[in-house]
């Protein structure tokens, strides 16, 4: 199951220097920070902070933005809990118990209970992917052009439907980010859509573009917005020694830590789907498993665990997708996926077979960037509780003078400020009529990759529509395919039916 | 319901979006097909821009299908802009696109220090804050952080004017 050598390999790679370890904290805290912060997501600190890898080695690079996104699920949960906001959409749940607690007083404990489940769905979404790494990409280095290509396509699709109400909007995002992701040089060295620009000859620069629809476009449309702070709330102070008493009612309930990292790996794996609706679908079994289900929505620990959880450990299942087949399943993880291209490296199973270290290194990292999360999450929760509490007007500003200056350090030209700037205004346009920015962002960065896999697949098979009809794996990714598209009329239901259920 | 009652409560933003969408594929297929007219050249993207085509129809024949019904009351007129409000207060997105565009536009000649603390100061003065004991050292402290940061972590120069 596990490639030991490599695994070994791994150990010494990160025990030989320590200078990898040196991000990581500064990592998690970025990732609290912007998490906490109503908003902000970690997708988008993950975006700002990108350019800042350029100077690291890739190992680092992936220590630093892991560390981000594994701060970013926990500190979303922090003003779910004090603010009843969920500072990311993988916090919804949080707010249903969470808030109640803190309420009644309780918003130390809360907060406890949801760093140490956080904690322990990271750790687990991680151990289950060190175990299941190897074998899927055995199974994912069989697949051939064609399968990649179907398979670029069902997760494009699967990410542009489940993410937002409008299934034909979604769609139209990933198809628009496709088709921008082959301007410039084709494979076959043709140019296509440059508009005579020298800038656009490698393409639109994706990873600006990506800065300015995940981090600039937000801010536009958070501009003017203030949240509304119960003020009895923001007053009250953070206790250690009850924050650790929330540890250990986190600790008293084990299986809601099992069930909601086993739920958050599971549906983390799912492109486009992911922790945020992971921590609703374990919210909703550890209340339908509970002996004592009317406690729920009015300040029970274990929902707080059930949704941390959950949300944590959907980290380690997002990452599979990203390893197994170098297709990101979210904004995550599209961010890695980018950090991965700006380090020359490509994604995927050939990445696994030749870098088998490195990714475990990456995954043994974050056991103890888990372990980690802990000891800062615990002294910096008074700091949290007071940045939940800055105005926004301050911050957004300042995340855009940063994207500013990162898109220009990957670009080495004003080309970077220019490509946020458009990318910026179309994701606002896009965001107000509820078209994807997940699936855009996506389509951009597969769009040559999905090229490349439909040019070699036409040069194996001769160009004969026969040759699909003798790969059985290509047809049933196709009747996936299909099949994904009645998928968002499900998870809406079942959404629905989970708030309903909630008493509030 | 009357046709010019239709047209007075299509969501023009919506519809202008989708048709530069439609306008975006045209002129990239175009492009491509002048380039090189070859199954290669072609494989994907043609079938991908008539994808975008049949969606960006679909999403035209929604937006008309929402303003043939939209109830009386949201209709324009009875739904004054709320009063008291200023110009920047109603448009504040735009107006802080148009200043980060200004910023973008500004950098050859103000420099990242310079052209970064301008932006800060303006947008907050934007959206509220007047309190210029917080401003100034807020828009410079941050500028002269992010310049000095930047300027230590990336391997060319910035354009700066005064740092």
């Amino acid at each position: 199951m596990i490639d030991f050598p490599a695994l070994a390999d791994a150990l010494s790679l990160l025990s030989t220097s320590w200078e990898p370890w040196l991000v990581v904290i500064p990592g998690l805290i970025i990732g609290l920070v912007f998490g906490c912060i109503p908003g902000l997501q970690t997708s988008m600190a993950m975006a700002v902070f990108l350019p800042a890898t350029l100077s690291m080695d890739f190992l680092t690079a992936m220590l630093f933005l892991t560390s981000i996104f594994t701060g970013g699920q926990f500190g979303g949960g922090v003003s779910a809990i004090l603010m009843n906001i969920p500072g990311t959409s993988s916090a919804v749940a949080t707010t249903f118990d969470g808030f109640p607690m803190a309420r009644q007083g309780r918003h130390n404990e809360a907060l406890g209970v949801a760093l140490m489940a956080s904690t322990v769905g990271t750790v687990f979404g991680y151990v289950i992917l060190l175990i299941l790494i190897k074998p899927l990409s055995t199974a994912v280095l069989k697949l051939g052009p064609t399968e990649m290509f179907v398979v670029i396509l069902w997760g494009l699709t699967l990410i542009a439907t489940l993410r937002g109400e409008n299934v034909t909007r979604g769609l139209l995002s990933g198809v628009m980010g496709l088709l921008i992701g082959t301007i410039g040089m084709s494979p076959n060295g043709v140019l296509r859509g440059t508009l005579g620009s020298p800038y656009l000859i490698d393409g639109v620069p994706v990873i600006p573009a990506m800065i300015g629809m995940f981090a600039a476009s937000e801010l536009f449309a958070l501009v003017g917005k203030s949240h509304l702070v119960d003020s009895a709330m923001s007053t009250r102070g953070v206790s250690l020694r009850k924050i650790l008493t929330g540890f250990r009612l986190a600790l008293d309930s084990p299986g809601t830590l099992i069930r909601g990292g086993l739920i958050g790996t599971l549906i983390g794996a799912i492109p486009g789907v992911g922790s945020s609706v992971s921590n609703l679908v374990s919210y909703s079994e550890t209340k339908r498993a509970s002996r004592n289900p009317e406690s729920f929505g009015k300040g029970n620990p274990q929902g707080v665990a059930a949704s941390e959880s959950a949300n944590s450990s959907s980290e380690g299942g997002s990452m599979v997708s990203l390893f197994a087949l170098g297709i990101p399943g979210g904004g995550g993880t599209a961010v890695l996926l980018a950090a991965f291209t700006m380090h020359n490296i490509t994604g995927g199973p050939r990445f696994l077979r030749d870098h088998g270290d490195v990714v475990y290194a990456v995954i043994l990292a974050n056991f103890v960037q888990g372990a980690l999360l802990l000891l800062v999450g615990l002294f910096i929760l008074q700091l949290l509780a007071a940045i939940v509490k800055v105005p926004l007007r301050y911050l957004i500003p300042m995340v855009f003078v940063m994207a500013a200056f990162g898109a220009f350090g990957l670009t080495g030209n004003l080309s970077g400020p220019a490509t946020v700037l458009v990318f910026a205004i179309l994701g606002w346009a896009m965001r107000r009529y509820d078209y994807s920015i997940p699936a855009a962002v996506i389509g951009l960065l597969l769009g040559s990759m999905a090229e490349g896999e439909l040019l070699r697949s036409i040069q194996i098979s001769g160009g004969r529509f026969e040759y699909l009809l003798g790969r059985p794996i290509t047809l049933v990714l196709l009747v996936l395919l299909i099949l994904s598209l009645w998928l968002p009329g499900l998870i809406k239901k079942f959404r629905e039916r989970t708030m309903r259920a909630v008493p509030r | 319901m009357p046709d010019t009652q239709v047209r007075s409560r299509l969501d023009w933003g919506d519809l202008s979006l989708v048709l530069l969408f439609a306008a975006v594929t045209i002129a990239y297929l175009a492009d491509a097909w002048t380039a090189s007219g070859s199954l290669r050249n072609l494989v994907l993207l043609v079938p991908v821009s008539a994808l975008s085509l049949m969606l960006c129809a679909l999403v035209v024949v929604d937006v008309v299908r929402r303003a043939r019904a939209a109830p009386e009351a949201v209709s324009q007129e009875e739904s004054p802009a709320p009063v008291g409000q200023s110009f920047i207060d109603r448009y504040k997105p735009a107006v802080l696109m148009a200043l980060f565009a200004l910023y973008v536009m500004t950098l050859p000649w103000l420099g990242f220090d310079v052209g970064s603390a301008v932006f800060v100061a303006a947008a907050l003065v934007m959206d509220g804050e007047r309190r210029l004991w917080l401003i100034a050292p807020v828009s410079i402290g941050f500028a002269l952080g992010a310049t000095l940061l930047f300027g230590w972590l990336l391997p060319y120069p910035m354009p700066t004017l005064v740092l």
